[in-house]
């Protein structure tokens, strides 16, 4: 697989995961390009790999905290005071982004980058344990002890379909 | 069904939720790799050759490319134009690149035109704020429109709503029970069949009622508001201007703070729509549309302040330069 084909397979996924993790799209859009940007100059080695997309999706989520960090710091010197009109009818679709956006602020950094390999580029417990370079049971450890912490988002999911 | 096929199914939810974006193309990561490696390369190379080699790359690349190392900024206008005002496009244009970061960046005059070295890429962009002189028009919302569906009608723009519910909200006296939200409102089926009024025609009759794109209402859920006549038009020269990022409201959020003329303009224009709805417009595009003070029972002064929306950081920067900088004297278009 040429990296041209790989990008544009992928770029769109990465760039969501990232808007859901940091809900912010310009951000998002920023470390995805950065992620993608890592991924072309490393592609020789990762295009051997068997998950191309895992290996950037860690990339864009260790590039994605060191950003938000540094705004979140710098926000927080200018707090903001604004009244904007808003389209109410998207609610239902901003709730479902708000609840696996405060599932993933909720969970430590491995286990983020579990969440996000396995249920958003779907890789396997194998394959997760390969990309994050640990024991298979680590990442069954890591994943139960975050979907625990989101038990009652699940619950809410099921209210939202309703 | 498991927790993990529900947690599955709200990740799969949520990921197409999030609005689609473009990506940019392959191409500019090919092309920033290979000015990477160009700069590795050179970096090890002795001081002076590396000097001399970088002036070469960047003059090469400069000649050869479409980067923005050199842009030729050309008089719009027609009529003929006096040196004077190339000097103060040159003086305005020079003030607006520093604001934005770039203070080697340089401008001068050759054959009648601006030549930028060392400036922004997004220069060269048409639609770059930092080449025109924006002008803030505020109008009042009559009322909300979905995208433009269907054929599209030849029937001049409608000036009031087709029913009264779907005029555009006011608060009531009590306030509004969310306070910093804006009560609901239908948009108006009737205006589905007119077509978005293009920024050419909104900048040649601001007098008359427009329908116009609001600014990030999201991919797939365009949403438009129709204005009436322009109550008052800001100049694009401001007192102040900052740029804060502001995730939740989809970009970047300018605040401005206005001239004293033009700030009892403002108020006087914000007190006549108290609890109403008006909206700021930016080159036919509503970029805020404030419901004015709907938790206050009687009106007080914005002191001046009034805040835009940018969808990106550098159009946010942009934005505010050329609004703090002032307008330039001749109109500017891009030759790359």
């Amino acid at each position: 697989m040429d990296f041209d084909t790989y990008y544009s397979a992928s770029y769109e996924r990465v760039r969501r995961a990232m808007a859901l993790t940091f809900r912010d799209p310009a951000l998002a859009e920023e470390i995805a390009q950065e992620a993608f940007f890592q991924t072309l100059r490393r592609w020789s080695k990762v295009s051997l790999l068997d998950h191309p997309e895992g290996w950037t999706m860690i990339v864009a989520l260790n590039k994605g905290r060191d950003l938000h960090r540094r705004r979140v710091r710098q926000e927080a010197k200018q707090p903001l005071l604004i009244q904007r009109s808003t389209n109410q009818s998207g609610e239902s679709r901003v709730e479902d982004q708000m609840m696996i956006a405060t599932l993933l602020e909720g969970v430590s950094d491995r286990q983020r980058e579990a969440l996000l390999l396995r249920y958003i580029t779907q890789l396997t417990i194998p394959e997760i344990a390969v990309v994050m370079g640990c024991a298979e049971g680590t990442v069954k450890a890591t994943l139960h002890a975050a979907l625990a912490s989101a038990s009652h988002l699940a619950k809410g999911a099921t209210n939202v379909t309703d | 069904m498991s927790p993990t096929d529900q947690i599955q199914e709200l990740f799969d939810r949520a990921l197409s939720s999030v609005p689609a974006g473009v990506a940019p193309s392959p191409q500019v990561l090919h092309q920033r790799l290979h000015q990477r490696r160009l700069r590795t390369r050179l970096s090890t190379m002795g001081g002076g050759a590396l000097a001399i080699a970088v002036s070469a790359i960047a003059l090469f690349a400069a000649l050869a490319s479409n980067s923005a190392y050199a842009v030729t900024l050309y008089p719009s206008t027609t009529g003929s134009i006096v040196t004077e005002q190339l000097t103060a496009d040159q003086r305005v244009m020079t003030a607006r690149l520093h604001a934005v970061g770039f203070p080697n960046a340089l401008v001068k005059i050759e054959h009648g035109a601006l030549v930028v070295t060392n400036g922004p890429k997004d220069l060269s962009s048409p639609t770059s704020y930092l080449t025109s002189s924006p002008e803030l028009l505020i109008r009042s919302v009559t009322c909300y429109a979905g995208a433009q569906s269907g054929p599209v009608s030849m029937n001049p723009l409608p000036t009031t709503c087709s029913g009264p519910q779907y005029a555009a909200p006011t608060a009531p006296s009590g306030g509004i029970a969310n306070p910093g939200g804006v009560p609901s409102v239908e948009p108006d089926p009737a205006l589905s069949a007119y077509s978005t009024t293009k920024p050419a025609q909104d900048a040649a009759s601001p007098n008359a009622s427009a329908l116009l794109p609001v600014l990030n209402s999201g991919a797939g859920a365009t949403q438009r508001y129709l204005v009436g006549p322009t109550l008052l038009t800001l100049s694009s020269k401001v007192a102040s201007a900052t740029v804060v990022h502001a995730p939740l409201a989809g970009g970047w959020i300018i605040n401005v703070r206005l001239n004293s003329n033009e700030s009892q303009l403002w108020d006087q224009v914000a007190a006549e729509y108290f609890h109403g709805q008006l909206a700021i417009d930016l080159n036919g595009v509503i970029v805020e549309a404030p419901l004015i003070q709907p938790d206050n029972s009687s009106f007080s002064s914005f002191d001046g302040q009034m805040q835009l929306l940018a969808v990106t950081k550098s159009g946010a920067y942009d934005l505010a330069a050329a609004l703090t900088s002032g307008p330039l004297a001749v109109p500017l278009v891009v030759h790359v």
